[in-house]
């Protein structure tokens, strides 16, 4: 089809395009509904549920029928609307919903059956039995229903998120918007103009009024031009303003490269938050439709949406056209029609007054409307309801313009009706926020361009800027007089709703069945749900609402709007934050070392670590693990221990301050000592554990678990600025500055006494269990040294700055290599601490407290602490309260599982007879067995007698021996050693 | 005295490279000391700076005296970061040495600002963000601090432990700007 002339296309850019296999042509500047309508095309989809053809209805965010499959493969995207996707050579896009081809689809046959289809159908109809709902009934329907399918592979495309701020959002670059943004551009406020369409200029390229004495397209592009040029503007087109939220902040998604065939390494959309001190909604207004039988033939649109064919992209969707309208502006897209020399057959306006401005060869018939259409595939004749008859193969609708008041309801602002526009319009909008134009009821172009001068001038002089002395672009108005028409009386299948195939029998039918609520209404019928949200069917659905039950539609009420505006795929709100890069990931210091003695890694929180560093000839993890536990036990081993929250604690209250948030007594340790602490909530319970090294006498470190380190580090900052704001006392994290092994076993002060400088002496008597110092080693690096131990044997940590980290694991395993030193990982160093009984995550739940896990007298109670008092509430110190005790099998052949419940042996496996849980087990190299730790009630006087560890997930049962949770060395004489 | 010798390796290896035209590089010669004023202690700690030539900042603020740049953390925090140089002998505050904490990058180039925009939730207009400011934000959850040390400069500071995914996110900025 050839294009007119005044097309703002670039008609010497030609862009192929497959749409259903078959190859077509348009331009660089088409959507891809206008490049199906040049080459012809009239179906392009299938109804939601009646299988009914559709054609392309409008030419904007609210098309309810040409939903697209686009691209192929892993890109392919469903329920894309056509007259929203910007045309590219190569674009690939399929029809949807229908099983077969376009043109014959086999589930058309529920057309015959729509009598049975009403409204809520399958609630009344699929009943019983009940067990087939879910496995005969919901997947059927869902096959015959349903929009478009997913590829069901990973999307590769990548998205992106980003923010702005500035003075003046403006959202819509129709001519309210532009006049807002010139003006506020002008006064050099910061400006940011979006709108999702990719030409600027809404409406006026569609309808190509005259402005400021030139082609309404031509100022748009001039004005476009203008605001480019200035550095206080940024345009955002392809960007739609989804939602307005708190604070001025803005939701957009801006599709990126979505007309490109290939986004390559660029985001395909990216989700914009945009800051705005003050905004202006230039949203425009949706054109709606008129109810009469068969009224969602392929070839019946929106008489907007016709003219903005014929007049922005130069094709005409039809030879023969009439116009059914209700309002002025129908006679205006038949004017248009007729000026490119497409036949007009008649205008017919429901008013009785309506202007009869002659149009060439148009019949003009007032005070009628369409009774109902012919042809199945594509309209071919209309009948009106005076009995008259016409072939047309185009059918312009216009039964109205509703305000695109979506944004302004995001803050429970409800839209009142004004019958004199014969729609909604904005009520108590978000604070900030301004509407201009046809969004509040203005639908002149004149009007719209000085309204929204006046509110940017308005906008920039609260701002403190000096708004711009130029004046308003002049355009005339073009009338806008409407009178209310809905529906052709007694239809028998007059839609309201095409997306979701809702009738006004529908409508009517739900009134019936008491469905009184503009929400129940909705909900009954599927009205204004999916993709489009009802953009051209809620007031029209409204209307008949209030209609059936004798009311105003002001009386009747409407639903708001939730953001977002339009469709927002879940891959734009995730952004770059996907895959490996879902989460940010820590590494230790010695990592790569750890990489290259090839360890195998775990995610520990943010962290990987290294679990375990298998050998040659080792078949399982455990080999490697076993191995790794009786290294550290019979000689030496070094692990990575950094993960640990490391707090630098420092002021004159420092001692005062540690002595608060633990609950066991720190006022009296010595300059050069460690001490193990554990901190509790407010609420008594254990909330982590860990040493406390005093450095110097206002000076201390603080250990926390890996897990709760940033938990610790915000618990502090509380009682420091909230609890204690007249302390001295300052904290910091240095858990990422210090590298920090230990190095574990009976050797372990023989390798350390390599690395450390003299004179510093390390010997048992001079630096004893619990000793901490500054220090340095290896010729002078400062070095931290402690004296402390979790696997139970002599042991030590030494920390040196982390970028030494790498250097110092070579230079440990190298000191090391007399004493065959082995490095372990996670897993050992697990093993070994429940051979030790030290609790972890595990145990520290949240519900444990300081006397559950055997370590009540730490909770001193001759001072005052953080959670001391709540910890001695009655129900946290029952008799019967549980006890962390150590777990044996019976048969040291079974493997016992964290997770089993305790029961008495010969009792059923019931809650009540629950006597407690498995927090933590492991394979115990050392006594070559299983062993757990548990939470036992009376478990500590029950030592020795037997009970079951039962799993009903793994499906075991268990005898297990109760013992102490100490299964090595309980008196501690190796760590003092 | 020990036969055994520690060598430093920086968190991302002393690695740069340009991308859209923005070269990052990652600074190495910059040591960062924590300076933590005492309750009540301005006073004294403000004769402290005036000692090495600088003037006690707002948050937000930056002063320069030679190879000496101090960033104004909080109400009672600085960082003096120290460029080849050693740290200077200060009293009466708490200090701690946090140059293994951190990683430094400097990233220069114009498309540093729309690179800015995808991970940095702040207003950085140059009206607002100055030479000479700094700013404290999360990056996809890492914290960062930021100095604006020229018109198409800036110094970025993120935990060492996740240098590599604060360079990613850098990275995919850049790439996804060119």
């Amino acid at each position: 089809m050839s294009r007119f002339e005044h097309a703002l296309i670039d008609h010497t850019k030609t862009l192929s395009l497959t749409f259903n296999g078959q190859e077509m042509q348009g331009h660089a500047g088409d959507t891809l509904a206008s490049a199906l309508i040049a080459n012809g095309r009239k179906l392009v989809g299938r109804s939601f549920k009646y299988h009914r053809p559709r054609g392309i209805f409008s030419a904007g965010p609210e098309e309810p029928n040409a939903l697209v499959e686009l691209r192929e493969g892993p890109l392919q995207e469903p329920n894309t609307r056509a007259t929203v996707i910007e045309l590219y050579d190569g674009l690939v896009a399929k029809s949807q919903n229908h099983m077969g081809s376009l043109d014959y689809d086999l589930l058309s046959i529920n057309d015959l059956f729509a009598p049975f289809l009403s409204a809520g159908f399958y609630y009344k109809t699929f009943m019983w039995p009940a067990a087939f709902w879910e496995k005969i009934y919901e997947p059927a329907i869902r096959r015959a229903a349903g929009l478009g399918s997913l590829s069901g592979q990973a999307d590769p495309d990548a998205y992106d998120k980003g923010y702005r701020h500035c003075d003046l959002l403006v959202i819509g670059a129709g001519p309210s918007g532009l006049s807002a943004a010139l003006s506020a551009g002008r006064a050099g406020a910061r400006v940011i103009l979006a709108d999702d369409d990719f030409l600027m200029g809404g409406r006026v390229n569609g309808e190509r009024p005259e402005i400021d004495g030139m082609d309404g397209a031509d100022w748009a592009s001039q004005s476009g031009a203008e605001l480019a040029a200035m550095s206080n503007v940024t345009l955002m087109p392809r960007t739609t303003v989804f939602g307005v939220f708190d604070d001025g902040v803005y939701g957009a998604i801006e599709k990126h490269t979505d007309h490109w065939v290939s986004s390559a390494t660029k985001p395909r959309q990216i989700l914009w938050r945009i800051t705005a001190k003050r905004s202006i909604l230039a949203t425009g207004a949706t054109e709606r439709s008129i109810a009469f039988d068969n009224n969602d033939r392929p070839g019946i649109m929106l008489s907007g949406a016709v003219r903005t064919y014929v007049n922005r992209f130069g094709v005409t969707p039809g030879q023969t056209a009439a116009v059914l309208t209700n309002n002025d502006s129908g006679w205006a897209t038949a004017r248009d029609l007729a000026a490119v020399g497409i036949n007009v057959a008649a205008v017919i306006d429901t008013r009785g007054d309506a202007p009869l401005e002659a149009i060439d060869g148009a019949a003009l018939v007032t005070g009628q409307a369409v009774k109902s259409t012919r042809g199945r595939k594509g309209i071919k004749e209309i009948t009106l309801t005076n009995g008259q008859t016409m072939d047309v193969d185009l059918l312009a609708v216009s039964g109205g313009w509703s305000p695109n008041v979506h944004l302004t309801c995001h803050h429970r602002g409800k839209p009142v009706w004004h019958d004199n526009v014969a729609g909604f319009v904005p009520n108590n909008p978000p604070p900030g926020l301004i509407c201009v134009g046809a969004v509040s009821g203005e639908f002149g172009v004149g009007a719209c361009l000085k309204a929204g001068r006046a509110a940017a001038n308005s906008i920039v002089k609260d701002l403190g800027y000096k708004p711009s002395r130029s004046a308003a672009p002049k355009a005339e108005d073009e009338p806008s007089k409407v009178t209310a028409f809905w529906h052709v009386p007694n239809t028998s299948r007059a839609w309201v709703d095409l997306q979701n195939d809702v009738t006004v029998k529908d409508v009517k039918q739900s009134h019936q069945e008491g469905f009184r609520s503009v929400e129940h209404l909705k909900r009954y019928t599927t009205l204004g749900m999916a993709t489009d949200q009802g953009k051209t069917s809620n007031v029209l659905g409204l209307a008949l609402m209030a209609e059936a039950a004798g009311k105003t539609i002001q009386e009747t009420g409407t639903t708001i709007f939730r953001p977002p505006y339009t469709p927002v795929p879940l891959g734009a709100f995730g952004g770059r934050a996907k895959g490996k890069n879902y989460k940010p990931t820590r590494l230790p210091p010695s990592h790569q070392w750890a990489k290259r003695n090839e360890a195998s890694f775990t995610e520990a929180g943010l962290w990987l670590r290294a679990e375990w560093y298998p050998r040659a000839g080792e078949i399982g993890w455990r080999d490697s693990v076993d191995r790794e536990v009786l290294a550290v036990r019979e000689r030496v081993g070094i692990c990575d221990v950094t993960t640990l929250g490391k707090i630098d604690i420092q002021g004159r209250d420092a001692t005062a301050f540690v002595n608060f948030v633990y609950s066991n007594g720190f006022a009296k340790l010595p300059v050069g000592k460690v001490r193990y602490g554990i901190m509790l909530r407010e609420d008594g319970i254990v909330m982590d554990d860990g040493t406390t090294a005093r450095l110097a006498e206002n000076h201390y470190v603080m250990t926390t678990t890996t897990a709760n380190a940033g938990n610790v580090m915000r618990h502090l900052e509380f009682v420091r600025q909230c609890l204690k704001p007249n302390w001295d006392v300052h904290i910091i994290s240095v858990t990422d500055g210090w590298c920090q092994a230990a190095v574990a076993g009976p050797r372990s002060r023989e390798l350390l006494a390599k690395l450390v400088d003299t004179p510093f002496d390390i010997s048992n008597k001079a630096f004893p269990f619990m000793a901490c110092a500054e220090l340095t080693v290896c010729g002078g690096v400062p070095a931290r040294l402690f004296r402390i131990s979790f696997s139970g044997e002599l042991a030590y940590e030494l920390a040196v700055p982390a970028r030494f980290g790498d250097s110092f694991f070579e230079v440990l395993m190298e000191a090391g290599a007399e004493y065959d030193v082995t490095p372990y990982g996670l897993e050992a160093l697990s093993a070994m601490r429940i051979e030790k009984g030290h609790p972890v995550a595990n145990e520290l739940t949240g519900q444990t407290t300081a006397r559950d896990l055997g370590l009540g007298r730490m909770v001193a109670e001759n001072k005052d602490s953080i959670g001391a008092v709540m910890s001695r509430r009655e129900g946290l110190n029952l008799e019967d309260g549980y006890k962390l005790v150590g777990l044996r099998p019976i048969d040291g052949s079974e493997k016992i599982t964290a997770g089993a419940h305790f029961v008495e042996q010969g009792a059923e496996y019931t809650l009540e007879n629950d006597l407690g849980w498995m927090s933590s087990v492991g394979y115990s190299p050392s006594l070559g067995t299983h062993i757990g730790l548990g939470f036992l009630k009376a478990g500590d006087t029950r030592l020795g007698e037997t009970i079951r560890s039962v799993d009903g997930v793994r499906n075991t049962d268990i005898e297990v021996t109760i013992c102490s949770p100490h299964f090595i060395d309980p008196q501690g004489e190796r760590l003092r050693d | 005295m020990t036969d055994f010798q520690l060598t430093q390796k920086p968190p991302l290896g002393h690695y740069t490279r340009t991308i859209s035209g923005v070269t990052l590089t990652e600074v190495v010669d910059i040591k960062i000391l924590s300076v933590a004023t005492p309750l009540n202690g301005e006073a004294q700690r403000d004769a402290e700076f005036v000692k090495i030539g600088l003037k006690a900042t707002p948050s937000q603020k930056t002063a320069t005296s030679g190879a000496l740049t101090l960033i104004g953390m909080a109400k009672d925090q600085h960082f003096i970061l120290a460029s080849d140089v050693p740290f200077p002998k200060l009293k009466n505050v708490y200090l701690t040495d946090q140059t293994h904490s951190w990683v430094a990058l400097r990233a220069e180039g114009p498309a540093i600002w729309p690179a800015l925009e995808r991970f940095c939730m702040l207003d950085l207009h140059p009206h607002v963000f100055k030479i000479g400011d700094a700013r404290r934000f999360d990056t996809e959850t890492m914290f960062t601090v930021m100095v604006k040390e020229d018109d198409h400069q800036v110094l970025l500071l993120s935990a060492s432990s996740s240098a590599q995914s604060f360079l990613h996110a850098i990275e995919t900025a850049l790439v996804a700007v060119s």
